[in-house]
């Protein structure tokens, strides 16, 4: 559905954000864009749209070169994160001002008008103006907004972080449903993890303008193809130990076991509690090994600081990479590691 | 409230400002009033009431309507042109981001100049025998004109000046209103397929309209009590053509010396821009979108 082709974006002041950037994305996909701040989710969105004007390569939608379209021709919907509702008019004309412009005839505005307001559950509000609305409301406004053009791609840079939490998982329940209701393309940028792992059904791992792995939610975080997205994905990231011979080793803390279990395939820690937080229903303990590397354990059992462990991981929950932090095959260890 | 600060203490705070009021503002208009209904002669010493005379004077003599009609023109003629070329200049600057900070000082000088150069400036430019404006006018093959000489025209050359000395704040303060605008709205347009007048319709124009009745008031208001370029440069002739409100009260209270006279204009004044204001915050509020 939309297809991204060797893209070149330098901003005016010399900055260029990303180079060689391809990217396919399927037709009635979900793609969420995660990644450190500053790494060019928003501009990857506002060059697709339009609203940022590329510099060099390619932008296709639904098979047509849109790279020199105007955003208001390229069958894209753009949700902002602070929604950008027309301040002055009322939820209905925020609306059907596109509307008109895309040569909606009368009637047909009405109907469609009635229809996305009830699909958002705003139709009590249809004459209100956005500053009478609140945070929830208005993104249903700009969500409104965008379906009633019934676009073939919505394109949503962070359309829920202003929202508080509750609402936000509200609203990302309703998204979903939307979702499926509508059959559109979707790319999503979010920066909160449960937000991408529920919603995407493919997710775009970025950094510095480069995509490091794009997958399904479970690739992403069962397999990541390099320390990047290791360390990136999950709560906590991935902990990554340099081996002697230069490669890595990785395991999430969530799969550090306590004890030293007779006959266990995969590797022994020996270390100290160094720090305890209480999370509820499990304790985040920083570790440091014997020879002085850190690392983060999750464990439900409560352990005193400074307290010397025997700790484990199986050989299923080892992820090995590479000198270039590219993942790899999990060699047999020989003992204990690091 | 702080440990030691009294009940009182705000209104001691505010005292020196309302102090000043009340000497400088209120007072006076209080003066004014009383005086509008008195007939006071400072040389023979006498003061006396006189109900309703000095109006009845001033309307039945010819040269009050005339100034308050030229004030009325004047007031609107300078308000229609430099308020829309404030937003015009305005909308230019805002885009050129290269010519941008260097014009948008120069526009603002005309505003900080001392009036009296200006005025000077403009009365060489406005000679007519060796000023630039007619020699402008004679390079598109058009006769010369009088300028502040002739009593067709001596009201219209003053409407230019004040136009040029307003327009630079007006356009200043369009420009900091337009810069509020979120660039998201115009992008927001921008997917909804809006043309350039669409925006400037739906977009621009509500979001400054607030700015826009502030300048619409407060040069209303400037330019009905315009004095300095009707004393510096025409001194109301000729034969009133170019007269307004201030400088016939200025006249008429201090050369004349007929106080009730001219505290009856005042009060005329004072009533006029107060419906002035009324009407356009009133008609203006309707449209204008506060948020
Ligand atoms: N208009 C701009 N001019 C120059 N640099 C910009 C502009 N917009 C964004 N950038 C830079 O481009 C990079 C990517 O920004 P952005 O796409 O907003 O990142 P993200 O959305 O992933 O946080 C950042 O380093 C940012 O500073
Ligand atoms: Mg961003």
């Amino acid at each position: 559905m939309i297809s991204i082709r060797n893209l070149k974006k330098t901003y005016p002041n010399g900055f260029t954000v990303m180079e060689n950037f391809n990217l396919e994305i399927e037709p009635g996909s979900f793609t969420v864009l995660v990644g450190p701040s500053g790494c060019g989710k928003t501009t990857l969105i506002r060059l697709i749209s339009g609203l940022e004007r590329v510099t060099e390569g390619s932008i296709w939608i639904a098979g047509k070169d849109v790279t020199r379209h105007e955003p208001g021709d390229r069958g894209v919907a753009v949700v902002f994160q602070n929604y950008a509702l027309y301040p002055h008019m009322t939820v209905e004309k925020n609306i059907s001002f596109g509307l008109r412009n895309f040569g909606r005839g009368k009637d047909e505005i009405k109907k469609i008008l009635a229809e996305v307001l009830e699909m958002v559950g705003l139709t009590e509000h249809a004459g209100k103006k956005p500053s009478a609305l609140s945070g929830g409301q208005r993104q249903r406004v700009a969500l409104a907004r965008a379906i009633s053009k019934s676009p073939d791609v919505f394109l949503m840079d962070e359309p829920l972080s202003n929202l508080d939490a509750p609402l936000r998982a509200q609203m990302r329940g309703e998204l979903a449903r939307l979702r499926q209701k509508l059959g559109a393309t979707f790319v999503y940028i979010t920066h909160d993890q449960a937000e991408a792992m529920s919603l995407g059904d493919h997710i775009a791992v970025m950094d510095g303008g480069r995509i490091m792995q794009y997958g399904t939610p479970e690739d992403i975080y069962d397999l990541p193809a390099n320390i990047f997205t290791a360390r990136f994905i999950g709560d906590p990231g991935m902990n990554i130990l340099p081996l002697k011979d230069g490669r890595y080793i990785g395991f999430r803390g969530q799969k550090v076991g306590i004890g030293r279990p007779a006959g266990l395939d995969g590797i022994f820690i020996e270390g100290a509690v160094s720090s305890r937080e209480n999370l509820g229903d499990a304790y985040r303990y920083r570790i440091t090994a014997q020879d002085g590397t850190q690392f983060e354990m999750r464990h439900s059992e409560r352990v005193e600081v400074g307290r010397h462990l025997d700790m484990f991981v199986k050989r299923n929950d080892l992820h090995a990479f590479d000198e270039r932090g590219i993942r790899a095959e999990v060699r047999t260890p020989g003992g204990a590691a690091p | 409230m702080k440990p030691g600060a009294s009940a009182r203490s705000p209104y001691i705070l505010i005292l020196p400002a309302i102090a000043l009021c009340l000497i400088f503002s209120i007072g006076p208009t209080v003066m004014s009033v009383r005086d509008s209904f008195r007939s006071v002669d400072y040389v023979a010493g006498t003061d006396k009431f006189v109900g309703l005379a000095n109006y009845r004077s001033i309307f039945t003599d010819g040269v009050f309507l005339k100034v308050f009609g030229n004030s009325v023109v004047f007031m609107f003629c300078s308000v229609a042109l430099s308020v829309p070329l404030g937003v015009a200049a305005a909308l230019f600057l805002n885009r050129n981001r290269f010519i941008h900070n260097l014009t948008q000082s120069v526009i603002f000088t005309p505003h900080i100049v001392s009036f009296i150069a200006v005025a000077t400036l403009w009365m060489f430019m406005m000679d007519p025998g060796y000023g630039i404006l007619n020699y402008a006018l004679g390079l598109f093959g058009l006769p010369p004109l009088r300028w502040l000489l002739d009593p067709g025209t001596s009201l219209l050359s003053l409407v230019i000046v004040a136009v040029w000395k307003t327009t630079g704040f007006n356009t200043l303060i369009v420009i900091a209103a337009l810069q509020k605008i979120p660039a998201e709205l115009y992008e927001s347009a921008r997917l909804d397929r809006a043309t350039r007048a669409g925006m400037f319709f739906h977009i621009t124009l509500p979001t400054i309209s607030p700015v826009l009745v502030f300048l619409v008031t407060t040069s209303a208001i400037s330019a009905f009590g315009t004095f300095d370029i009707v004393k510096f440069m025409t001194e109301g002739g000729p034969r009133n053509s170019s007269n307004l409100m201030v400088y016939w009260i200025y006249r008429t209270g201090f050369l004349h010396f007929q106080i009730g006279r001219a505290m009856a204009g005042a009060v005329v004044l004072i009533l006029f821009l107060s419906v002035v204001s009324a009407v356009n915050f009133a008609l203006m509020d309707r449209r204008a979108h506060y948020q």
